[in-house]
């Protein structure tokens, strides 16, 4: 529930309306729909070109970094290892609560789907176990396909998502994305214990 | 990659087949041959056969195995590779859909050795 305990009906809406799609359609095309939709309001984000990795990790408290435009302000740990603390979709989820008392049984479908190989997660490094919700199909999808719009020092980048972590606390890692780090399972865990979302930027060579 | 160029080759080599396409249930393209858009083709394909399969199951009707839609410019058929993905065929007017069907009838059965 929102301020002075107005709901966001847009929220609720909107959660309903992937609820219907995973009856309708199938959670498999849904999960496609939702990400093909994050691929897409990612490719309208203006390009930024950092000179280092400071400068990106300054830009996200001015939010002029297009990662932080996105999701909200996020820790930066070092080399390049960052923790969100707070999960953009956090709100939508919890004035559907207050009105359904929980999520619908279905929802766990497209985070089973987007767990899987995939093609498409694949090539983005996001999923592959780091899912715990629904909405994680449209969050990781959308950080991930940033890196086309970011560069470091003339660079291109990679995000890798290495974790995240649901409203219950319950952690998902991605195994394989943390193997192409420097980062372990561990800290992994420990930037997961204080935030929603971890996640990895790597300049590529 | 599957080996699944020959199949959509002779697909694609029907007289009338714009667009012969294997997509996941998520519709990203798995592999295709022709001369349309694959992606655009690959997302409206697995949203429509979703939408059949739950028309199916709600209306007691059991497993889909083929879809064919004709419109006036030809026709779009698409069928289940399994659990995981879906065969598509866009052809024009011109098309032979016996000839059609029955490649792709022919065919489903190597696409589901292959995935």
């Amino acid at each position: 529930m929102g301020s002075h305990n107005i709901l966001d009906i847009a929220h609720v809406s909107f959660l309903d309306i992937i609820r219907a799609s995973i009856v309708q359609l199938g959670a498999a095309a849904t999960k496609g729909i939702m990400i093909r939709n994050a691929i897409g309001a990612a490719e309208k984000i203006p390009e930024v070109a950092f000179d280092t990795l400071d400068d990106f990790v300054t830009s996200i408290d001015s939010a002029a970094n297009p990662v932080t435009q996105v999701e909200g302000k996020a820790v930066h740990y070092g080399k390049g290892l960052f923790g969100l603390p707070v999960c953009p979709f956090a709100a939508s989820i919890s004035d559907y609560k207050q009105v359904y008392g929980g999520l619908p049984d279905d929802y766990h479908k497209i985070t089973d789907d987007f767990n899987r190989e995939g093609k498409v997660t694949s090539d983005l490094k996001v999923g592959h176990g780091a899912g715990v919700s629904p909405f994680c199909s449209v969050h990781q999808p959308l950080r991930g396909a940033l890196r086309d719009r970011i560069s470091i020092g003339g660079k291109s980048i990679s995000i890798l998502q290495l974790g995240c972590k649901s409203g219950s606390g319950e952690k998902g890692l991605a195994q394989q994305w943390i193997d192409e780090t420097e980062f372990t399972v561990e800290e992994v865990n420990k930037v997961l214990d204080d935030n929603m979302c971890c996640y990895a930027i790597k300049v590529e060579a | 990659m599957f080996n699944t160029d020959g199949v959509l080759k002779s697909l694609n080599e029907v007289q009338g087949v714009h667009q012969a396409v294997i997509v996941g249930r998520d519709g990203f393209v798995i592999n295709s041959v022709g001369d349309m858009e694959a992606d655009s083709v690959g997302a409206v394909i697995s949203t429509a056969i979703g939408a059949i399969e739950a028309m199916g199951r709600d209306c007691k009707q059991g497993t889909l195995f083929e879809v064919m839609a004709e419109y006036n410019g030809g026709v779009v058929i698409a069928a289940p590779i399994g659990t995981d993905a879906v065969l598509g065929i866009v052809a024009d007017e011109s098309a032979n859909l016996g000839g059609v069907r029955f490649v792709v009838k022919k065919s489903m059965k190597e696409l589901e050795k292959v995935m």
